[in-house]
């Protein structure tokens, strides 16, 4: 069984919990990460040879300017993938539990929202590979 | 976006101190209509109010009717006079913060001294009383004559600059209010964000850890070891979150829906404090299901329509108190925790019990062991630490979620058993709307 897909995390911390990705990567999986939302965009026309996006909501737009405290990048990030890949499986791994964010993402068509601080490295991978259609 | 608890949560009593002010210089009533949470914060000055709308306010059959005309006054408020459904001249003017309507000022109550004015006054106090009974007629309309007449220009003038004047006031506390919650909100996320980072970090490792360890065919102990951490580093996750919930007010948190299953969770739960149970001398018991009636067709552990998250925090915080509270094994008293359950049409209920350090009747009666950072008078001479926040976050889940409560401890020689059951509707509530 193929396991050797190839993933973008996006995600501004994943210096700190690279190891959340570890038992993927085992299994062949190539990891690629974007921290902002600049560094997705600019992967835009190749995003379709991605088989997941990994996406944190808590991420910085990349222009270095202040932003409003109450915006979800990842959110509006979400949404403009999705115009352009509506098929693309996403997997949401955030800290933020407010349910009018949760339902914004889930209108992004994102079927998982997994808690980060609780999330166990097996539960991603099994996560991903229910999410790819691919027994565990 | 302006929170409908921003203006909840706004110093009532220095909007009362405003509202007073103004009613005290203009000798009218005033009131402030919260447009986003429903509420009507009014004056304390209740020698200002119309005689007649004092006795409708006091009659519980008629005073929703003007409740209802206030509220329905307030939300097309147009800041220029308008008559009530009882023939009393109003204004109602609307406070707009970022272009959003956020409140309303009602104020008046009065009737006018113009000829035209008047006319339309008694005619709508008239078509108003018209189906009462002839004494009442006569107590209102008697009420209606009592029932000052102003001049047009100073209900024009004179209360339009009052009411422009505490108008400034009460939208700069409103604006700031706003201000502070948007910062106190966003230092709870980056905090909540910062301490779940490093967890997750740690989470991480010892996963990999024990998975390679066991991999490797090595040491079973070893593995062993790195499952406490996973499981003490999930608790650390799970005190965080009650520690960010209980720093949200009430009112403030919301509950994303979601469907549940219960017995999953509840597993999740025991499994977090088992360890720690053990090494008590106490055993937790898986959960059970017990049949409520014979006729009843719920006879297994339902998927209910929750907040995933609030609900695992409130089943770990019955169990890690079933557990603390447990007295250490020892010979002559009950050594468990058992977890009961049941599930009926309309509710599915939890019961969890233990034996050791009780809670005193006046505590359960008086509803303080749901306060915040309260704890228990036994519990605090028995057990020198603890939060006090537990049975306080459980109690505001189950409000969120329309469920309830209910704690007895009574006296078994040398401990107390104490059973704490709650109770979450079993039916959709409310299912948030997914796209596929």
């Amino acid at each position: 069984m193929k396991k050797n897909f190839r993933i973008l995390w996006v995600e501004d911390d994943a210096s700190v919990i690279k190891d959340q990705v570890r038992p993927l990567e085992k299994d062949g999986c190539k990891i690629d990460i974007a921290e902002d939302m600049m560094q997705v965009l600019s992967l835009m026309e190749v995003l379709g040879e991605y088989d997941l996006l990994l996406l944190d909501i808590l991420i910085p737009d990349g222009s270095r300017k202040p932003t409003n405290l109450n915006s979800y990048v990842g959110v509006d990030l979400l949404y403009k993938i999705r115009a352009l890949y509506p098929d693309l499986p996403v997997i949401v791994l955030t800290v933020v539990t407010d349910p009018k964010i949760q339902e914004k993402i889930y209108l992004g068509d994102v079927r998982r929202i997994l808690p980060k601080g609780s999330c166990l490295p097996s539960k991603l991978r099994q996560a991903v590979y229910e999410e790819l259609g691919v027994s565990v | 976006m302006i929170n409908k608890n921003d203006i909840y949560s706004l110093e009532e009593s220095l909007i009362r101190v405003l509202l007073d002010i103004y009613a005290l210089s203009t000798k009218l009533p005033v009131a402030l209509y919260d447009n986003l949470t429903d509420r009507l914060v009014w004056t304390t000055r209740s020698e200002v109010e119309s005689p007649l709308c004092r006795y409708l306010m006091n009659d519980p059959d008629k005073n929703s009717i003007c409740l209802n005309d206030h509220k329905r006054r307030c939300f097309s408020a147009k800041g220029m006079p308008e008559v009530c459904h009882a023939g009393l001249w109003n204004i109602a003017k609307p406070i707009s913060i970022k272009g959003q309507d956020v409140a309303t000022f009602i104020t008046g109550q009065v009737r006018i001294d113009n000829e035209k004015k008047s006319k339309k006054s008694d005619e709508i106090f008239f078509e108003f009383i018209k189906d009462f009974s002839e004494p009442e007629k006569k107590k209102l309309q008697d009420l209606y004559k009592k029932t000052q007449k102003v001049e047009e220009s100073i209900f024009t003038s004179r209360l339009m600059s009052c009411l422009a004047d505490i108008q400034d006031y009460i939208e700069h506390l409103i604006y700031q209010k706003i201000y502070d919650d948007e910062r106190r909100r966003h230092k709870i996320q980056n905090l909540s964000h910062d301490f779940l980072l490093i967890i997750q970090a740690i989470l991480n490792k010892a996963e990999n850890l024990k998975d390679e360890i066991e991999e490797g065919g090595r040491d079973k102990e070893l593995a062993m070891m790195s499952e406490d951490v996973i499981r003490e580093t999930l608790k650390l996750s799970y005190f965080i979150k009650n520690m960010i919930g209980s720093m949200m007010p009430e009112g403030e948190a919301e509950s994303f829906y979601e469907p549940i299953n219960t017995l999953e969770l509840l597993n999740e739960s025991i499994s977090l404090f088992q360890n720690e149970a053990c090494n008590k001398g106490v055993i937790i018991y898986p959960p059970r299901l017990v049949m409520v009636d014979k006729n009843d067709d719920n006879v297994t552990f339902p998927v209910i329509d929750a907040c995933k998250d609030d609900l695992s925090r409130m089943f770990n915080n019955l169990i890690q108190n079933a557990v603390k509270y447990s007295y250490n094994g020892g010979p002559g008293s009950n050594r468990y925790v058992s977890v009961l359950a049941s599930n009926t049409k309309d509710e599915f209920a939890v019961e969890i019990s233990n034996y050791g350090v009780g809670i005193e009747s006046d505590e359960i009666k008086t509803g303080r062991i749901f306060s915040d950072t309260y704890r228990g008078r036994h519990a605090e001479v028995e057990r020198k630490t603890g939060s006090g926040i537990g049975l306080y976050e459980v109690k505001k889940i189950l409000d969120r979620h329309s469920g309830r409560i209910e704690v007895k401890s009574d006296q078994y020689e040398v401990a107390y058993k104490t059973v704490v059951k709650v109770y979450l509707p079993n039916k959709t509530k409310r299912r948030n709307e997914k796209k596929f």
